[in-house]
């Protein structure tokens, strides 16, 4: 629908009273004009002798002079009205214009300024509130794109797998990423953001010496590129924790004369030295380990070699039962490179894991009561059926037996239990042992993991044994784990599912 | 044939004290056995042996534990005995602690044949006796 528009622009209003003012005046001009020659008229007629004629001049004239009063004073008025209007109407708009404008100026970008007049001021506003619009939808535009880009910068850093830190010249941490800060052992960025890095961590040399921050974060002029690299530095973090790190520091330049600081790179080695160190270790336990049946073997052949004749019968069996223990140790050092490559073949049967279990605990039961241990065992007489493979849950179980028996002091307990719920089958072998700290527990069943990597004969073995035994419960979906108090004692717990009957069927298909 | 010097093997293993203890009574030595670390230190004081057999794994205290112990420990200040690590372990960290502590010989079990054994007892004790 459109609306009249009643013109009601300044400009408009102006004329208007202008108008009115130039009629007036006109009018009042012509009135005189009219009068003044009706009076001439009557003085050149010489009418004006007769005193009724005076009377009536002099009349006419004050009359003339009454209304030339008036009129004066209604222009007077009229345009003294319009210019106070015009004054506090224009200082009204112009004072909302001007605070709006002060609005926008102090950053409030939404705002806009309220003035539904239909005037040049009304306009203006109108003008104004498009062009702070627009400004307005550039700046979030402009925004948009700049978060955006900070965004990307913020992933590409968090990407990183390394811990990256940009210092200012006075090494104070201007940027962080997700990794520097976890390595660092800082939760929040703002924690860090703004400190001397010295605050965050302290780096070590081979040596143990303190590196000191103008060591490892130079600032230097005119140099660009990398200014310090230490393959392997020793970290202690906010937490205390102790990392192995390699630090690289290149230097940033902005002109040709200004640092703006520099740029850490913190690659962590822990884990990957730990691995390290822990295979280092296995090779020399593994070693150690063939090297025991073997000395053995060779020591009883050699001793029937020099006695010559008829081999002492003894010799040769123990030679023998060395040889076989060779072959066990050299079969789980197989059974893990066949984990490794998923190759480790299980032939599934149906099996009686009460007397599968029976029996692992009557063969070690000689060498429980040799280290001074009693077996408690309590199976029920009646089949518990599982699908399984016989000599790997064997293996199982004595591992976790044999275990068991190592580390429990004499005059110990261990109890083997079965149970059984509509799920699951849950066996659990007990002892009262040392026990496994709880920083221990959760590598337990990692390749390699020792829990005492030490000379004491308990910590003999391969550190194999649980991992071997975890990947062989996982290939029956099963599932194992172990809890333990420090010098009370440890329960390994192992589940298999229950019997399948269809699943047996499909098996042997 | 008969021997009045002392020896102690400091050994857990039981195949390897069967072996070592067939092999010293047909030589005809005075012997003695530690199965643990504890009963070996004890047994170097007790028993006074000339020569030690000491294995590096044992229960308790390692056989590096003992010899530190013989070596510094004022304790042991008067044990004149020899010892030779018999162990399999041939860690190079292994290695450089035994030379620190200057044991008087070091045998991998895995290459030593009983004449061997023999050999190296001789070689440490009988020797030096006769030069006495």
């Amino acid at each position: 629908m459109h609306r009249l528009r009643v013109p009601r622009s300044y400009r408009s209003r102006l004329f208007f009273g202008l108008g009115i003012t130039i009629l007036l005046t006109l009018g009042f001009g012509f009135y005189v004009f009219f009068k003044s020659n009706q009076l001439i008229a009557l003085v050149q007629s010489g009418e004006l002798l007769t005193s009724s004629n005076q009377l009536k001049f002099v009349g006419d004239l004050e009359k003339l002079a009454q209304i030339a009063f008036y009129f004066f004073s209604i222009n007077l008025l009229v345009i003294t009205a319009l210019l106070i209007y015009l004054s506090f109407s224009l200082e009204t708009y112009l004072r909302l214009i001007l605070s709006g404008i002060r609005r926008v100026n102090t950053g409030d970008l939404s705002h806009r300024i309220t003035l539904r007049a239909n005037n040049e001021f009304g306009m203006l506003a109108n003008f104004i509130n498009q062009a702070t619009a627009h400004v307005e939808s550039m700046v979030n535009e402009r925004t948009k794109q700049l978060s955006a880009e900070r965004n990307k910068l913020a992933i590409t850093l968090s990407g990183i797998t390394d811990g990256v830190i940009a210092l200012d010249t006075k090494r104070l941490i201007i940027a962080i990423n997700k990794n520097a800060l976890s390595l660092v052992g800082v939760n929040n960025e703002q924690d860090a953001l703004g400190k001397p890095i010295d605050t965050l961590f302290k780096l070590y040399d081979d040596k143990n010496n303190e590196i000191i921050p103008s060591v490892y974060a130079p600032i230097k002029a005119n140099t660009e590129g990398v200014v310090y690299t230490q393959p392997t530095t020793t970290l202690i973090n906010n937490q205390q924790s102790k990392l192995f790190v390699t630090i690289t520091t290149s230097q940033i330049k902005e002109g040709p004369s200004f640092n703006f600081g520099c740029i850490l790179t913190i690659h962590d080695l822990t884990e990957s030295r730990d691995l390290e160190e822990m295979k280092l270790d296995f090779v020399s336990m593994a070693a150690h380990e063939l090297r025991t049946p073997l000395s053995s073997a060779m020591g009883y052949l050699q001793l029937i070699k020099t006695e010559g004749g008829k081999p002492n019968p003894e010799y040769i069996e123990r030679a023998l039962s060395s040889t076989k223990n060779l072959v066990g140790l050299i079969d789980k050092l197989l059974s893990v490179a066949h984990i490794e490559n998923s190759k480790l073949a299980l032939s599934f049967e149906k099996l009686n894991i009460n007397s599968l279990i029976d029996e692992a605990v009557r063969d070690q039961s000689l060498s429980a009561k040799k280290a001074g241990l009693n077996i408690n065992i309590d199976i029920s007489t009646k089949p518990v059926y599982v699908i399984g493979d016989s000599l790997r849950l064997r293996e199982v179980i004595d591992n976790l037996l044999s275990n068991a028996i190592r580390f429990t002091p004499k005059g110990g307990q261990i109890a083997v239990k079965i149970a059984q719920n509509k799920n699951k089958i849950i066996t659990t072998v007990a002892d009262t042992g040392v026990g496994i700290a709880k920083a221990d527990l959760s590598k337990l069943f990692s390749k390699f993991y020792r829990v005492d990597s030490g000379l004491s004969s308990s910590s003999r073995g391969t550190g194999l044994g649980l991992f071997i035994s975890k990947s062989i419960i996982k290939l029956h979906n099963g599932t194992i784990k172990a809890a333990s108090v420090s010098g009370k004692g440890t329960t390994f717990t192992f589940t298999l599912p229950n019997f399948d009957e269809a699943k047996y069927r499909n098996l042997k298909k | 044939m008969s021997n009045t010097h002392k020896i102690l093997l400091v050994e857990d293993e039981p195949n390897i004290i069967d072996l070592y203890s067939i092999v010293l009574k047909k030589a005809g030595y005075n012997f003695k056995i530690a199965v643990d670390g504890n009963q070996g230190l004890q047994e170097i004081l007790n028993y006074q042996p000339d020569l030690v057999f000491l294995d590096i794994m044992l229960p308790g205290i390692t056989g590096l534990d003992i010899l530190r112990a013989v070596r510094q420990d004022p304790l042991y200040a008067n044990v004149k005995t020899k010892i030779v690590i018999l162990t399999n372990l041939a860690d190079e960290d292994i290695l450089k602690q035994i030379g620190e502590l200057k044991a008087d010989g070091y045998i991998l079990k895995v290459n030593i044949s009983p004449p061997d054994l023999i050999e190296t007892i001789e070689a440490l004790l009988d020797k030096p006796a006769k030069a006495n």
